[in-house]
Formats: C-alpha cells, sequence, structure tokens
C-alpha cells in the first residue's frame, strides 16, 4: 500500500529532476538561439549553454551572431558569457545581473557559413566606422597643390604680354605707320607732280605763243605745287602735336603698368588660413566626424531596441503590475565586465571595459547607463559614453580619446583626437579636438617643377611641427553645422605669403626692371620712328619746295623776261 | 524502455487502481483546476505538486487535466473577466500588493488576468464536480476495472506478473 502510494510520487519528482538536469539548459539554449534569431534575423549560434539554481547563474560559450547584412561575417561573437543573477530579486521575478563578463568579444569575424536564416532579407544595415587617420598624408597632397598653385600665381604675374605700355606701343606704332604712309605718298604725289612740270618744260616746243601759253599752264601748276605743299607743311606742327599726346599716354600706360605690378603683388598675399584650413582638413574632418556620429546614432538606435519596453508575447490575459516596494527594473545588468578584441583602421586591438546600469526601465532605476572601454594596440582608445534615458529627453555624453604614440608609422605618429559629444533627441552639440605631435610631412612628396617653390614649401612645412585641429559641432544628428579652426593653415598661409612676399618682391622688381627695358625700347622705337619718318617727311617737302623754286625760276629765266605768270594771265583772254 | 514506459505504467495503474471512488471524485476535481490554468507558471506547478502530494487518484487528475486544458481555451474570456475584477478590486489592492512583493509570488502569475480567473473558477467548479463524479464513479469504478485487467497490455503496464515475482521471491 506504501509503495502504491510512493512510487507514482516518485517518478513525478525524478521526471521534474531529469528535466532540469538534462533537458532545462537545451531548452535555455533553444530559447536563446531562437530568440537571438528572431532578434537579429539571421543565425545564432550557441555551442553550450549551462545554468546553476545555487547561486542562479548560467554561462554561455562560443557564441556566433551572424550579421543580416553581410552573409559570411559574424556580427559578434564571443568565448565565453557568463553572469551571476541575484536570488532574492529572482524570486520576485526581477532579473538583476550583480555582475557579468563576456570575454573574447569581436565583430566583423568571418564564418563557415552564410549565416542566413531561410527566407531572411538582407538589411540595409552597416557596420560600424574605421578610426583616424594621421594628417600627414593630407597635408603632403596638398603641399603638392598649393605648390602648383603658387607657381601659377607667380608665372601669371610674369607674363610680358600683359604690359598695357607694350599693347598701346604697338597700336600707336601702327597708327603712326599709317599716318607717315599718308603723308609720304602726298609727298611723292607732289614731287610726282613737279617731275610732270620739268618734263613739260623740257618738251615744250613750237612758236613763242604757243610757248608761252605751255609756260603759263605749268606756271600754274607750280603755283598749285606751291598751295599744297604749304598746306602740308601747315600739317606738321599738328602731328607733332599728336605724336606729343601719343607719348604722353605711352607714359601714362607705363606708369600705370609699374603700379598694376605693385597691386599684383598685394593680391598675391591674399593665401587666408581659415580658407586653407579648410580646403587642407575639412572635408576629411568632416568625413570621420559624420562617420563618428554615424556611430552614436547607430548605438542609440541598437539601444533604443535592446531597453524597449515591449510586452512579452502572451496570447492569454493580462498582467496587472502592482508597487513594488523596491524600485527596480524587470531586467537590472548592474556590471559587465567586457573583454576581446577589435580592428579599427587596420590595427588589431585588445579592448577591454565594463558596462553598468543597463536596464529596461531606466527612469524606474534612476540612473544611467554606463560604457567604459578601453583598447590597445598600436593606438590606445577610451571611449566613455553616459546615457541617460531617466528623464524626458534621452540625453547621450559620448567621450572618445585616441591616442597614436609618436614612432608607430612614418605617418600617424603622435595623433591624438578627443571628442566630447553630447546627444539630445535629434541634436548634436560638443567638440573634437586633434593634436599631431610631432608632424612628419614628407617633403620630397611636393615633386614641382619650381626647384624655389619646392623649397620655399618645403620650408614652411619643415617649420610646422604640431597639428592642432577644433571641431565645434551643434544642429541636428543627421546634419550637424560644423566649425573648423586650425593652426595648420594660418601657419601655411603665413609662410607661404611670407614667401611669396619676398619672391614676389624680388619677381615685381624683376618684371619692373623687365618692364621698364621693354617700355624703353617700344618708347624710344616709337620716337625713334617718329623722329625718323618726320625728318624724312620735311625733307621730302623741302626738297620738292627747292625743286618748285627752281621749276619757276626756270620757267621765267625760259622766256627771257621777268616773268610774271599772273600777268600773263590778263593778257591772253579764254 | 521500461524507464520510459514507467509513467504510462503508472498511470493505466491508477485508472485500475482499487481507488475508492472519492479519490477517484477528489483527483479529477483537481485535475480540472490543473487543466484551467495555464501552464508555466509556479501556480501550476504548485497544484502538480498537490496532486503528487495528497492520496487523491493521480490518473482521474491527470486526465481531467489534459481535458480541462482544452476547456480552458473557451473559458479564457470569461475567466479573464473574473481575474480582471478581482485584480482591479480597490479594497484587494492591498493584498495584491503584498502578494506581489512577496518572495515567489511573482513567479506564481496571480496579477494574470487568465491565471487568477481560471484558478478561482476551477476552485469554484471543483467542489461541484467532485460532488457530481463521485457517485457515477461509485457506481462504475469496479466493473470497468475488472474489465481491463483482463488486456494484456494493461496487466504488463501494471506490473502484476513482476510484482507477483517479487513477491513470491
Amino acid at each position: 500500500m506504501r509503495w502504491k502510494y510512493l512510487i507514482p510520487r516518485f517518478v513525478v519528482v525524478t521526471l521534474v529532476w531529469v528535466f532540469f538536469a538534462f533537458a532545462f539548459d537545451p531548452l535555455l539554449r533553444y530559447a536563446v538561439v531562437s530568440g537571438g534569431q528572431s532578434a537579429v534575423g539571421a543565425k545564432v549560434d550557441v555551442a553550450g549553454l549551462t545554468s546553476g539554481f545555487f547561486p542562479p547563474q548560467f554561462q554561455i560559450k562560443n557564441v556566433q551572431v551572424a550579421n543580416p547584412s553581410e552573409p559570411g561575417t559574424n556580427l559578434i561573437e564571443f568565448e565565453s558569457m557568463r553572469m551571476r543573477v541575484a536570488g532574492d530579486a529572482l524570486l520576485r521575478r526581477i532579473y538583476v545581473i550583480e555582475e557579468g563578463s563576456i570575454t573574447g568579444l569581436r565583430w566583423g569575424t568571418p564564418r563557415d557559413n552564410d549565416g542566413l536564416l531561410p527566407e531572411s532579407e538582407q538589411s540595409d544595415e552597416t557596420d560600424g566606422p574605421g578610426m583616424f587617420d594621421g594628417m600627414s598624408d593630407k597635408v603632403a597632397e596638398f603641399s603638392k597643390k598649393l605648390a602648383n598653385d603658387m607657381v601659377d600665381r607667380i608665372k601669371g604675374s610674369l607674363d610680358p604680354r600683359q604690359l598695357e605700355t607694350v599693347r598701346h606701343a604697338e597700336e600707336l606704332n601702327q597708327k603712326w605707320d599709317g599716318r607717315f604712309g599718308e603723308l609720304k605718298m602726298r609727298s611723292e604725289t607732289l614731287k610726282e607732280r613737279i617731275d610732270a612740270i620739268k618734263n613739260a618744260i623740257k618738251n615744250t616746243k613750237g612758236n613763242a605763243i604757243g610757248r608761252i601759253e605751255a609756260y603759263t599752264r605749268v606756271a600754274e601748276e607750280a603755283e598749285m605745287l606751291k598751295e599744297d605743299l604749304k598746306r602740308l607743311r601747315g600739317e606738321l606742327p599738328m602731328l607733332v602735336e599728336d605724336a606729343r599726346g601719343d607719348m604722353k599716354s605711352l607714359d601714362e600706360s607705363r606708369q600705370r603698368d609699374m603700379q598694376a605690378a605693385k597691386d599684383k603683388l598685394q593680391l598675391l598675399k591674399e593665401f587666408d588660413g581659415d580658407k586653407l584650413t579648410q580646403e587642407l582638413l575639412g572635408e576629411e574632418l568632416k568625413a570621420q566626424l559624420e562617420e563618428s556620429v554615424e556611430w552614436a546614432v547607430w548605438i542609440r538606435e541598437k539601444l533604443a531596441i535592446a531597453t524597449a519596453r515591449t510586452e512579452p508575447e502572451r496570447s492569454r490575459g493580462r498582467d496587472i503590475p502592482f508597487d513594488r516596494g523596491a524600485k527596480l527594473p524587470k531586467l537590472l545588468v548592474k556590471k559587465l565586465n567586457v573583454s576581446g578584441r577589435c580592428e579599427l583602421g587596420g590595427d588589431d586591438l585588445a579592448f577591454e571595459g565594463t558596462i553598468t546600469g543597463l536596464t529596461s526601465n531606466p527612469r524606474v532605476y534612476g540612473r544611467p547607463a554606463v560604457f567604459r572601454v578601453t583598447a590597445n594596440g598600436t593606438a590606445s582608445i577610451l571611449v566613455e559614453a553616459v546615457l541617460d534615458h531617466t528623464g524626458d529627453n534621452p540625453v547621450h555624453d559620448v567621450f572618445v580619446t585616441y591616442v597614436l604614440p609618436a614612432g608607430n608609422g612614418p605617418n600617424s605618429s603622435g595623433l591624438a583626437c578627443e571628442a566630447k559629444l553630447r546627444f539630445v533627441d535629434d541634436t548634436v552639440s560638443g567638440r573634437v579636438d586633434f593634436h599631431q605631435e610631432p608632424l612628419t610631412i614628407p617633403v620630397e612628396s611636393i615633386a614641382n617643377s619650381n626647384p624655389r617653390v619646392q623649397l620655399a614649401l618645403a620650408s614652411v612645412l619643415s617649420e610646422i611641427h604640431q597639428l592642432d585641429a577644433t571641431i565645434d559641432v551643434s544642429g541636428a544628428i543627421r546634419k550637424p553645422k560644423l566649425k573648423l579652426s586650425s593652426n595648420l593653415g594660418p601657419k601655411i598661409a603665413d609662410g607661404v605669403n611670407r614667401f611669396l612676399s619676398s619672391e614676389l618682391e624680388s619677381r615685381r622688381k624683376e618684371l619692373v626692371a623687365k618692364a621698364n627695358i621693354l617700355v624703353e625700347e617700344r618708347v624710344t622705337g616709337f620716337q625713334q620712328m617718329l623722329n625718323d619718318k618726320y625728318g624724312n617727311i620735311v625733307q621730302g617737302l623741302d626738297l620738292n619746295d627747292t625743286q618748285i623754286r627752281e621749276l619757276v625760276q626756270r620757267v621765267a629765266t625760259k622766256n627771257g623776261i621777268d616773268f610774271d605768270p599772273r600777268k600773263l594771265k590778263g593778257l591772253f583772254r579764254r | 524502455m521500461l524507464f520510459f514506459l514507467r509513467p504510462v505504467r503508472f498511470l493505466a495503474k491508477a485508472m485500475t487502481d482499487e481507488a475508492t471512488p472519492r479519490r477517484l471524485a477528489a483527483g479529477f476535481a483537481l485535475g480540472i483546476v490543473i487543466g484551467l490554468v495555464p501552464k508555466g507558471n509556479l501556480t501550476a506547478i504548485a497544484l502538480m505538486i498537490v496532486l503528487c502530494g495528497t492520496k487523491v487518484n493521480l490518473g482521474a487528475g491527470m486526465l481531467s487535466a489534459f481535458l480541462f486544458s482544452w476547456v480552458g481555451t473557451i473559458t479564457d474570456p470569461l475567466t479573464h473577466q473574473i481575474g480582471l475584477a478581482l485584480l482591479t478590486w480597490e479594497s484587494l489592492e492591498p493584498m495584491w500588493t503584498a502578494l506581489y512583493n512577496t518572495p515567489v509570488m511573482p513567479w506564481t502569475d496571480f496579477n494574470n488576468t487568465i491565471v487568477l480567473g481560471s484558478l478561482v473558477l476551477g476552485l469554484l467548479i471543483a467542489y461541484p464536480a467532485y460532488r457530481l463524479v463521485e457517485p457515477p464513479t461509485r457506481r462504475y469504478t469496479p466493473p470497468v476495472s475488472e474489465r481491463l485487467k483482463k488486456f494484456k497490455i494493461v496487466q504488463m503496464l501494471w506490473g502484476s506478473e513482476w510484482a507477483g515475482r517479487l513477491g513470491q521471491a
């Protein structure tokens, strides 16, 4: 009778024990895998899970969570996760992780299969960003551009074709060539007419009356020649006046050229430090900052999902909450130690850190979640984040320092970056400071055809031993306003401007000297041309004048009388 | 193999055991409560412990629990209303709050409307069910038991032969 009562009860108890001894952990593992897969949307592999009740704890080994957006890679994987649960809270159905640890944490690692679930779609999610590179490469690259720019400016200032005097002198030459050509033509026409009269006298034959008539016509023609010659001579003083005016305008052009050369020097000094900073570092730092902000947004979104107060899946009934004496949220991770390895900017880093105050209901807990992770490899990284969801508006304070000690790599040596950013709702504010010392810029990279420019720029860059840059950030997270300031731009601008000042001063003197010579040549040539051609014209006219006089005398001598053609004119009426 | 057959064997044994009609009826009534209450909480486990820990007929209890698990899905709207009325009854709130803050009690899911409602409903109909089931069991158990014992499979499961051998030894 006793056995009939005991055996069934013993069997039930045995079944319960068997369940907890052999089935509980596999079921829990199944729950973790299926829950993880539905949350991530990709395969979750758990090698083993063991749990204990006294004290309550569990340990998960070799977990791989596939990345749904990058088939064949893991979103995260870790070697071990151990959680110690608070027993008294657990009795009240509150999950408080007193202390936990995750070791061997890595992300982005390759996996044997694609890790996609059947019928799962690839999401657009992307992994986080890389890290800061050194600025030396950018400086070197920019220096080449700057050198070419400087050469272009200097070249532009030395082009003689740009001198007004030269252009004006050429115009005047053409003008006076034309005018003297016309005068010469008119002078030659006079000469031809004189020759024609001479021939007419020489060939005059016949009786006296006929000759008188012929001489009379010759005399009239000679008189007209005299008048024309007189008119032509009368134009010469005007010609001189015009030439003086042109000489004056040429001199004005020369003065303007000299002034323009001085002005050009002033204009070329306008290398603005802030503009150089913006051009040199703006795009790079902006890209890095945007990447950092994207990280922050990504973390916020993931955290929002993780801490969202989702109701448990329950098809039957409704849970009525009652006031708890102890203010504790449903889930609280008091302290979680994490360690593992990560790859940032090609650098494999070992990291470790702690996460405290991670909870499903921050308002009830009343304290923010704090992340503190340090990574050490070639570079040292410290990330501290205080995620405060206790108020109406979530406030996230993120503090990041990145230190790459000197002597690690040719271009990234001594780089330090410090970012303090605050995210409130959809706005971000804060500043990011960069400091690189010593700054070594490879001067040989400034290959340029102008050795003086190359030398000068190398000299400027060699004087820059450190880089300090600051970005002030404010505005909407998706499109923050950035204000960049740096010592680099002003320093380069200062050095370049100093070089340009001295270089352009000497170039200006050279230019002025060249321009003077050129202008002098043109002016002298112009004057010479004026003198020569004027002299020729006058000489031609004098000759013509002499010939006309002789001609008149000769006509008179031919008649044997005091020949006066005007008197003859009255004798023979027509 | 015998290890896995053991629960089935005990079920058959319970059905054909020379149990008193009162124990059969009590087991059936307790099974109704267990069947109505949703599983996966400490209330259901506690009721199972009661079923196993008392001298009520285990087989009858498990049978009725199985049957009323299906009935429970139909009565959910009713039990929800009962549970909601009780849990939101202002004068009872201090008691619920005290229970809620008592260790282990939150695991009973008593603050779930259907758990509380079905428990209350089950307890309310348990005694009438006992009274209703007891007379028929008194009348039909002996002939049914005798008939079942004739089946070879029941004999094997019951283990009478093994028990007899052990008794002779």
